[in-house]
């Protein structure tokens, strides 16, 4: 076959010239500075002079001064899909395919897209959270597109869309958090009582960061846009 | 792990393999074909149906120069087999 024999020629022909050197050691190269090796520095310069990937608008949404790190952190996770979900497990071969399925038994396979939006147990806390901020919409078919949608549904004032925001990163964050339980704990908490934990949760964070915040808890619960102005 | 460390997956991973290669001064210890120390690009690669042949996969660059480079290796198993494929 002379695919072969034109490989092993060329293969030759490229090992010709190398000459071995006795006593000297194999030794690793880096090639943004060869004389002085790896550096984080280097390596930093690197990554950090390349072109930038462009932001898809859902990602912008991950971050919020009055939102725990920890929570952001879990959205960016969701957002890229890397979440350890049964589906994820399993391409990984940590868990067999009598495994993935979703914990609820509603008989779907555990994928990031259906425990965040499309179960019954765990997705219909966001019809919930919407019926309690005064509006109602649909569900959409990505998380990219969800973020975005359901950060946008009050007009696109900064104040509203800031608000929506928290709400959408902690809806994530109770929802991983419920979906742990009942794996985890075998704890199940009703959606109603998700729904409090929204409100309470909301209230919280807006308040730890805002002197200004006056209301009380159960002014909130029945009317969060008043309480922000917004209403 | 593995997939990162070898760049296979999506997006760019592949950024500091693409960085590093061996120096080879006795050829000890580092893989003829598996890493990067001559050309772009591991033997493995460049000359994956050679590699394909090959019987011993891990030999060191001082074992393949040792055996005479590729000659040993790839004749070694003989034209039938090449042809076979």
């Amino acid at each position: 076959m002379e695919m072969e024999e034109e490989m092993l020629a060329n293969c030759r022909s490229l090992l010709s010239n190398v000459i071995l050197q006795p006593n000297v050691s194999d030794i690793w190269q880096w090639h943004p500075d060869l004389a002085g090796g790896y550096s984080v520095r280097s390596g930093y310069q690197l990554l950090t002079s390349q072109e930038h990937r462009v932001l898809d608008a859902s990602e912008k949404l991950i971050w919020h001064s009055h939102v725990p790190m920890k929570v952001s952190i879990l959205a960016w996770g969701l957002l890229r899909d890397r979440l350890p979900t049964k589906i994820n497990l399993y391409n990984r071969g940590i868990i067999t395919d009598a495994d993935i399925s979703c914990v609820v038994g509603c008989g779907q396979v555990e994928t990031a897209h259906h425990l965040f939006l499309f179960c019954d147990a765990f997705g219909s806390l966001w019809q919930h959270v919407r019926a309690w901020l005064g509006f109602s919409g649909v569900d959409q078919q990505t998380l990219g597109d969800h973020f975005l949608q359901f950060t946008n549904y009050l007009s696109g004032m900064k104040t509203r869309r800031s608000f929506l925001q928290l709400i959408c990163l902690l809806c994530v964050w109770l929802i991983r958090k419920e979906r742990n339980n009942r794996i985890f704990y075998n704890i199940y908490t009703p959606t109603a009582e998700l729904v409090e934990k929204v409100k309470f949760h909301s209230y919280w964070w807006l308040r730890a960061n805002n002197a200004a915040f006056v209301y009380g808890c159960q002014q909130w619960r029945s009317d969060p846009l008043f309480c922000l102005g917004i209403g | 792990m593995a997939k990162i460390r070898d760049g296979v997956g999506d997006k760019g991973e592949g950024w500091f393999a693409e960085m590093v290669s061996r120096k080879v001064g006795d050829g000890a210890a580092t893989l003829f074909w598996n890493d990067r120390w001559l050309g772009d690009v591991s033997f493995c690669q460049r000359f994956s149906r050679l590699f394909n042949l090959v019987e011993n996969k891990l030999l060191s660059v001082a074992s393949m120069f040792s055996l005479g480079w590729v000659e040993g290796e790839v004749h070694g198993n003989g034209g039938g087999d090449v042809s076979e494929l």
